[in-house]
């Protein structure tokens, strides 16, 4: 297949240069700087129960309110004599260590909102209000004006469906994986049919953008051809879904084509009932989904060793669980979350942001943890210092909010890349 | 490096096509301009398509024929007699597990998983055979509506063993009334299961059921926090209400599989939901029946289901007249037995929806094209065991759905941004594209084309628009009806005739451009 359409570029009769080979050529050889940075935004949906991966595993109110999810000693891997890693997800640990992985606990914004589909429109488009369900998405509103279109992969959503936080973003690419994102059929047939196709939407004013961005990135792929992936570093991705959604990330990253912005989504966090094995809290279904999740983040940092200057991973939920767990091993909807980010540029190893505590007073609505980092803030932080975002633009972008940053990165106008100290094995 | 080459190219191309345009002395040139936009469809074609899984050939003419209006009269009014091709196809179901008994089916969780599975697999299979063939095709779109609205994730245990019995409850009251409706899916095993209420109890309530309860099935996100909406401790106060709420597990039982209410295990003491009191100690079911009257006499599930309804039928961003006008007709018949039918029918009688500003405003979701594309193109569903995974319901998942599979209970998204996407509308061309390329054949995925033109058609001009009118079955934009001519022609002049064996091979690869064109995404 590939090779056919390699052909195509090279000799192709001229009718279908004329409508196909321009755009390709603007794509082929006018191609965005391909340094700079990139942000994953990884999203868990359903809402990850944030005590029980980043557990304050000696804090008595904890126990008390969670007598048979609580993570002991036992089950953790001590961090800073408080908060412990599910040892399901000893991984993140292993990233910690290593001085790139900041987390920032008691994350949210201020909305008493416990819906799943409420919280995801408000961190999706970084928005409150009504605003939240109607605004552009906060990428999209950070990449229009960042830079030109110049490259068809500057955002890409590997979802399936399209990330709500591109909405408004007229660039954006869904794709699974880019080795299998390509038009199947006949090799006799292929020219005429996206002649055709080019064609025929160009008078279509809702569609005519999508289709051909779906051609753009088609063609683009067959003509940057990547064979089989081989990840860097000798890196091993566990067999995953989410780890194979990485890998694909990955690998358009290594086509340098102009990734700016990726989005990736982990669902099954939507923990109501036996998230952990009775009598042995850090097992079962959470610390399944927890372990999918650190290891395939490990294996992404790993295998991009090279890009670790310029690649930021951030990771966020709509909100953290209830701090009483329920009848049925389970959590229910609460409000205070967890974010981490993954970068090489992370100041020091410690837990960001303030700590409320889980005293009856000190939480939210009586019930939940409370919000004290906004996720606006940890984001504005990111937009700082890695894609040079000002002050004045930063509040443009997060309309009513107040700029408050947790500090996992130096100050842009201090900034100066970390020698990449990174060993996985440490 | 590329431009000059490719400019002079396009401009030879262009040239090209004028000079074969001034060669037919009756073309009108000014129609050709490339942005001309393809005007409206009829009415009768609106109502067909919007109404349907997608026009057959003579699906339209059908319509207009029977009149519009008594046309949707007859689909509001499903008889029990259907099709042959589908007695034919639902006959072909090996399994037969649509009839068998609750326990029966309760009992395949034990079984190896290809057991366990097989109701919710010949659930999908005979509703795609539904969605193919069925003549009741406004119930079909009603009824997967449904199933979206109450959506469950199908293939896990015991959900599947029981998905007969669930596809059959969202078909009894799709057209009937909406308070029985949600009663019915509070009452059973497979909602009871998907979101957890069969396991909550006094002694720490499980909120999943409730809250959902709210803001996807009655209510709406758009009542919470909102002035005359709910609040979080609306959706507290319900899951008391619906503790003991729960399903017979117990092997040994012969109710196993069946709802069952579980005394000891539902707080008895008070409740406040939406500013009621609910008082201690009521008879069994009562609290939780209380919480179902209460918000399905509310205004706000009124406004919520139709708003949902008129996004399906009229459009993505309706005008507020017809959310109005819907919400109070569905409020109006709360308590009657037609009342989705009634509201339905005023929404298609409505000026909103017969403008010709909302006709073909809606983007077909990449899994209702795949099945209009088969009913225009008259493509086979064979049923064969064992071989689903080159059935088409594997394809949809190239797009993240698969039918029945959606995990979350929002059900999948219905809205243009979702859709029109690249992964969307690659999977669409691909699945014409392979299918055309004789990928599936051996499955029996294939399509009459040459054989069904008339011969007399010759030029690429005839054979395009003939193939338009045949599976568009609308006006399209010149830059369609040009892209189609030319993909035709391959370098031929538009009005002289092909030779016979050009149009013999292409005859298949024409009629597959059409359902990718882009008219062809909309309905």
């Amino acid at each position: 297949m590939k090779m056919k359409r390699r052909t195509f570029l090279q000799g192709c009769c001229s009718s279908i240069m004329a409508l196909a080979g321009a755009r390709l050529g603007n794509l082929t050889f006018g191609q965005g700087p391909g340094n700079r940075d990139i942000i994953v935004s990884v999203f868990l949906r359903g809402g990850m129960d944030a005590l029980s991966l980043l557990a304050p595993w000696s804090d008595t109110e904890y126990h008390q309110a969670r007598s048979r999810l609580g993570l002991d000693a036992a089950n953790v891997i001590d961090l800073n004599g408080y908060f412990g890693i599910n040892k399901g997800a000893d991984k993140l640990a292993t990233l910690y260590n290593a001085g790139h992985l900041a987390f920032i606990p008691a994350c949210g914004f201020p909305e008493a909102n416990r819906s799943h589909f409420d919280a995801q429109d408000i961190m999706d488009r970084g928005l409150t209000g009504s605003a939240a369900k109607t605004g552009d998405g906060w990428l999209a509103r950070h990449l229009v004006p960042s830079s030109p279109m110049d490259s068809v992969f500057r955002a890409v959503s590997l979802n399936g469906a399209a990330s709500i936080s591109l909405e408004g973003f007229p660039g954006a690419l869904t794709m699974e994986s880019a080795e299998d994102f390509t038009l199947h059929t006949h090799y006799n047939h292929l020219d005429d049919f996206r002649v055709a196709l080019r064609q025929m939407y160009a008078a279509d004013p809702r569609l005519s953008g999508v289709a051909n961005r779906t051609l753009d990135a088609v063609d683009l792929i067959d003509a940057n051809p990547t064979g089989d992936y081989v990840p860097g570093n000798g890196t091993v991705y566990p067999d995953t879904d989410f780890a194979e959604t990485l890998k694909s990330v990955a690998q358009i990253i290594r086509m340098n084509l102009g990734l700016e912005a990726a989005t990736v989504d982990l669902g099954g966090w939507d923990t109501h009932e036996y998230q952990a094995n009775n009598g042995s809290p850090h097992q079962g279904y959470f610390a399944n989904n927890a372990k999918q999740m650190a290891d395939g983040l490990h294996a992404f940092w790993s295998d991009l060793l090279e890009y670790h200057g310029r690649l930021t991973v951030v990771v966020m939920s709509e909100f953290g669980r209830r701090v009483r767990e329920n009848d049925n091993l389970g959590t229910d909807h609460g409000h205070g979350g967890l974010m981490m980010v993954l970068s090489s540029n992370v100041l020091e190893k410690k837990i960001y942001g303030a700590w409320p505590g889980l005293a009856q007073g000190q939480l939210f609505e009586s019930v939940d943890v409370a919000a004290t980092t906004d996720f606006r803030s940890v984001i504005g932080e990111i937009l700082k210092a890695r894609r040079g975002v000002s002050d004045s633009t930063l509040a443009t972008l997060f309309p009513g909010h107040t700029y408050a940053p947790a500090g996992f990165f130096l100050d842009p106008n201090q900034q100066t890349n970390r020698a990449a100290g990174w060993d996985m094995f440490e | 490096m590329s431009s000059p080459t490719a400019l002079s190219s396009r401009r030879q191309y262009f040239m090209r096509q004028d000079s074969a345009l001034k060669s037919d002395p009756g073309q009108d040139t000014a129609a050709l301009s490339l942005d001309n936009p393809a005007p409206a469809p009829s009415l009768a074609a609106h109502v067909a398509n919007r109404l349907t899984f997608g026009t057959r050939p003579g699906d339209i003419a059908a319509v207009e024929a029977q009149g519009v209006d008594a046309w949707i009269a007859e689909q509001l009014n499903p008889g029990a007699t259907d099709t042959p091709e589908l007695a034919a196809m639902l006959a072909a179901l090996p399994h037969g597990t649509f009839a068998e008994s609750t326990t029966v089916l309760y009992d395949r969780r034990s079984m190896n998983w290809a057991e366990a599975m097989r109701p919710a697999d010949e659930v999908r299979h005979a509703t795609l055979a539904r969605m193919l063939h069925s003549k009741w095709q406004l119930f079909e779109v009603m009824t997967a509506f449904w199933h979206d609205h109450f959506n469950v994730y199908a293939y896990d245990t015991p959900i599947a063993c029981l998905f007969p019995e669930w596809d059959r409850l969202i078909r009894q009251h799709a057209l009937g009334n909406f308070r029985d409706f949600v009663t019915a899916t509070a009452k059973h095993p497979v909602m009871l299961d998907y979101l957890d209420n069969y396991l909550s109890t006094n002694a720490g309530p499980n909120e999943n059921y409730a809250r959902e309860l709210f803001e996807l099935h009655s209510l709406g996100a758009i009542s919470y926090n909102a002035p005359g909406g709910y609040v979080d401790n609306d959706v507290y106060e319900s899951s008391r209400c619906f503790t003991g709420w729960s399903y017979d597990n117990s092997s040994a039982s012969p109710n196993r599989g069946k709802f069952k209410y579980v005394r000891d295990n539902h707080d008895r003491f008070q409740k406040i939901v939406l500013g009621t009191s609910i008082p201690n100690d009521q008879a069994d079911l009562a609290d939780g029946l209380k919480v179902i009257d209460l918000i399905c006499n509310h205004q706000g599930t009124a406004r919520h289901i139709a708003l949902k309804l008129c996004q399906r039928f009229v459009s993505e961003t309706p005008a507020e007249s017809i959310v109005a006008s819907s919400a109070n007709v569905f409020y109006q018949n709360r308590n009657n037995a037609q009342q989705i039918r009634l509201t339905l029918a005023h929404i298609f009688a409505s000026s909103e929806f017969r403008s010709e500003a909302t006709r073909m405003c809606l983007l077909k979701r990449p899994y209702d094209w795949i099945i209009s594309t088969m009913r225009a193109l008259a493509i086979p569903y064979i049923y064969r065991e064992g071989e689903d995974a080159f059935q088409m319901t594997y394809m949809m998942a190239d797009v993240g759905y698969y039918m029945f599979g959606w995990h979350s209970p929002d059900g999948p998204p219905k809205d243009f941004y979702n859709w029109a996407t690249a992964t969307s509308m690659l999977s669409r061309y691909n699945f014409i594209f392979r299918i055309d390329a004789g990928w599936w054949v051996n499955k029996g995925l294939t399509f009459p084309a040459y054989a069904l033109m008339p011969g007399t058609l010759r030029t690429p001009r005839e054979i395009a628009q003939w193939w338009i009118n045949r599976v568009i079955q609308r006006p399209v934009s010149t830059a369609t009806f040009e892209g189609i001519m030319v993909f035709v022609a391959e370098g031929r002049n538009f009005d002289i005739a092909l030779p016979v064996e050009q149009i013999e091979d292409k005859a298949p690869r024409i009629a597959a451009l059409c359902t990718v064109a882009p008219e062809y995404m909309w309905r």
